[in-house]
């Protein structure tokens, strides 16, 4: 699957412009009527209306330039496409609308019906400014799936391009096994491309449920695996899912088409953690902190507190014992749960207090605003493991040791490094 | 063997000193661990007024005081008497100036048969501790005036200098307060290749015949450029200083210095240096060279231009005052 990242002009907000503008190019893109090869000397194609399968109806005016797109892609590659009308009313015939076409048995049916040898199906759905698209490219003689594609794009103005160009370069590996006669430049009887009906996930999550990114329910894991009839998948291609369950963290991801597809496995959701922390300028010390969160694996409350010691410098001085306690409120940003590699930002406030022994035995508070803190976590090597700055601002007042301004440990502010524990 | 131990060795030196280096890095000032004592005098000066006071740590003989002067010698407190723990043993006011003779107070110097000296009169130690005692004796001769700066040897009071009309004096040998000796207008520190201020004088040899002074000067102006220069004690007892003093003595240039910080420590003298936020000793012998440093960090807890730095000159403590807060904290020396 390749994701492309060029971008010309976004989709949205002008979806309706975008289409008539897109419908134009690829009239562009179709050859000139005198430049048609002999249609009997061409291989028949049906391409069926690609279906919208986006959530609401607002992407639905994409659904004629995109099928043109491919039209003209399969026109260009040497193909005759069979217009539109005769296998609507084809259809028509049967009772099969639009999106009943996407069916094996019934494109088969249709496509027969009007001569084609091969039928295109296919679908897309857009989520923001995102579009997958799936094709299928049906050899009619033989009942099988002869080639097909699926790609996940920007969805601006660029994508119609990129379509075609993609579709271009699948024409030369589909391979027909009907006659040669009614074969073209689409390629030579000689072998077909091996593709799978039924796919098995296997996972350890019992009841997981499996989606495919545009939403569309597979089925959930019972005894440990769920049987999909996938209506003809290439082999070896790839596609993703989207995993989940009640007390887990939602998952995507991508497996390579197989008899059997082992799933990873879920992580449940945390609703608690117990943070171990080490800062730099306490170091003679350890500090604890525990998460609750609001939000499973992505906002939290979180109350803290770190006792650490300063060491004398010489015979003549005396530890002195620092107990920093604080409080706030942290969330997750922009990675999911099960990323490899998490970003994090949380604030509050706290105070530190501080006991001097020896003959000026005394106490002090140093009340602070943590105004800012930000912090990188992995599981790469098992345990979470966390590094975070700190911006902390203290307020000063009469029992303070610090004074008013921002903590620095020389000329930084305070790093902490963390190992978390979560359940 | 030898050749994989040597650098081995030499690894787990440096990572031992860089450890420790982390290990005493901390938001708060290193020297929070050396405290002995602390003081807020902030019910004693008043608000905003801080900043008129210098403290002093002076030894006479039966005592060891602290002792907060107003150098303003217009306002009370004039001056604040503690002993050498920062407890507070009284206050002396404007009006107790006036009933014991005492013109005002703006000079603190000490002599060498351990008593101290305000402005013109002086105290025993059994003066400074006994609450609403008169001083002892008048000086004499001259009224002490300006700012003065007393540097006792170790082992005693051997000479005093005061500026008067940007000429500094000195005072020589002192067996009391009424056999001063001026040693005529001798160190000309200004129009002698610039115009210092005298920041301290500092007697630094036990021997004083044959030892050194060091004076301290520092730029007049903004710039915060200061100067250690060492004097033979004989040419300032003789009346034989030679004139300009660069030109003359050996010293040292030190840039970006906070110059009441300053102080003779008995081993050493120590400064805080605003190049690398660090308190710095330097020996007390040219060309003056750093001994060690203790790097306070950004949170030393105040910005250093209000806090005054008085050392024990036969060492082991200081005394800081913060001016703004009028707190005082003794602090064991760091090395």
């Amino acid at each position: 699957m390749t994701t492309l990242v060029e971008r010309v002009t976004p989709v949205n907000p002008f979806p309706t412009r975008t289409a008539v503008f897109a419908s134009i190019l690829v009239l562009f893109a179709l050859p000139a009527h005198g430049q048609q090869q002999d249609a009997g000397a061409k291989t028949q194609c049906a391409v069926f209306t690609l279906q919208d399968f986006s959530t609401g109806t607002e992407n639905r005016d994409y659904e004629q330039p995109i099928t043109a797109s491919v039209s003209a892609a399969f026109e260009v590659g040497g193909y005759s496409v069979i217009p539109p009308e005769k296998w609507s009313s084809e259809a028509q015939k049967r009772g099969l609308d639009t999106r009943a076409l996407l069916t094996e048995s019934a494109a088969l049916s249709v496509a027969q019906a009007v001569g084609a040898a091969l039928a295109v199906t296919g679908y897309f759905t857009v989520v923001d400014e995102s579009i997958y698209i799936s094709l299928q490219c049906w050899d009619v003689a033989a009942g099988a799936l002869a080639g097909g594609l699926q790609q996940t794009a920007r969805f601006n103005i660029a994508f119609y391009s990129s379509l075609h160009d993609r579709v271009a370069e699948m024409l030369p590996k589909i391979r027909l096994t009907q006659s040669p006669a009614l074969i073209g430049a689409g390629g030579a009887p000689v072998k077909r491309v091996p593709t799978l009906s039924n796919l098995t996930f296997v996972s350890p999550d019992e009841g997981m449920e499996v989606f495919l990114v545009d939403r569309t329910r597979i089925g959930a894991i019972s005894d440990g695996k769920l049987v999909w009839k996938t209506g003809g998948l290439v082999l070896g291609s790839v596609f993703s899912v989207e995993k989940r369950k009640r007390g887990f963290d939602p998952s995507q991801e991508t497996v390579r088409v197989a008899s059997e597809v082992r799933l990873s496995r879920l992580v449940s959701e945390q609703k608690r953690a117990l943070e171990v922390d080490w800062a730099l300028g306490q170091l003679l010390g350890l500090g604890a902190a525990l998460r609750v969160y609001t939000r499973p694996d992505t906002t939290f409350f979180f109350i803290g507190n770190y006792l650490f010691a300063q060491p004398p410098l010489n015979a003549a001085g005396n530890p002195v014992f620092h107990y920093d306690m604080n409080l706030g409120v942290g969330a997750y940003l922009f990675f999911p749960p099960d990323s490899v590699v998490r970003f994090g930002v949380s604030t509050g406030a706290g105070a530190i207090l501080s006991y001097l022994t020896g003959p000026a035995s005394s106490s002090y508070t140093d009340l602070y605003l943590d105004v800012f803190n930000w912090w990188l976590e992995t599981r790469v090597l098992g345990p979470v493991i966390f590094l975070r700055q700190e911006w902390k601002f203290t307020t000063g007042g009469g029992s303070s040791l610090l004074g008013t301004g921002w903590i620095m440990i020389g000329n930084v502010p305070p790093v902490t490094l963390g190992v978390m524990f979560r359940w | 063997m030898v050749k994989t131990l040597v650098p081995l060795l030499v690894t787990v030196a440096i990572v031992l000193s860089l450890a420790s280096c982390l290990f005493v890095l901390s938001a708060f000032p290193p020297t929070l661990s050396q405290v002995l004592a602390r003081a807020d005098l902030s019910a004693v000066i008043p608000a905003g007024t801080g900043s008129q006071y210098q403290v002093y740590i002076v030894t006479p003989t039966g005592g060891e005081f602290v002792i907060l002067l107003n150098t303003n010698g217009s306002m009370d407190p004039a001056a604040v008497i503690m002993d050498s723990n920062l407890h507070l043993i009284q206050t002396y006011t404007l009006a107790q100036y006036g009933t014991w003779g005492i013109t005002s107070g703006s000079t603190l110097m000490t002599d060498a048969t351990g008593n101290v000296a305000l402005r013109d009169h002086y105290f025993t130690a059994s003066d400074l501790i006994t609450v609403n005692q008169p001083p002892s004796g008048g000086l004499g001769t001259a009224t002490l005036s300006g700012p003065g700066f007393s540097s006792p040897s170790a082992v005693k009071n051997d000479i005093d200098f005061q500026m008067v009309g940007g000429n500094a004096f000195a005072y020589g040998e002192w067996p009391s307060w009424g056999l001063q000796t001026f040693l005529s207008p001798n160190i000309q520190v200004n129009g002698a290749g610039g115009n210092y201020n005298v920041v301290a004088v500092y007697n630094v040899d036990d021997t004083p015949a044959a030892g050194e002074v060091v004076l301290v000067l520092n730029d007049m102006g903004s710039s915060s450029n200061m100067y250690f220069v060492a004097i033979p004690l004989v040419d300032v007892l003789s009346n034989g200083m030679a004139s300009p003093l660069f030109s003359n003595y050996p010293y040292t240039t030190l840039t970006n210095i906070e110059s009441s910080s300053v102080g003779f420590a008995g081993d050493s003298l120590v400064a805080y240096s605003y190049n690398s936020n660090s308190l710095v000793r330097y020996s007390v012998k040219p060309p003056f060279n750093q001994i060690s440093s203790l790097f306070m960090g950004n949170n030393s807890g105040k910005n250093n231009g209000y806090l005054e730095y008085a050392y024990k000159i036969t060492g082991g403590y200081s005394v800081v005052y913060d001016q703004v807060a009028r707190k005082l904290t003794k602090v064991a020396n760091w090395w």
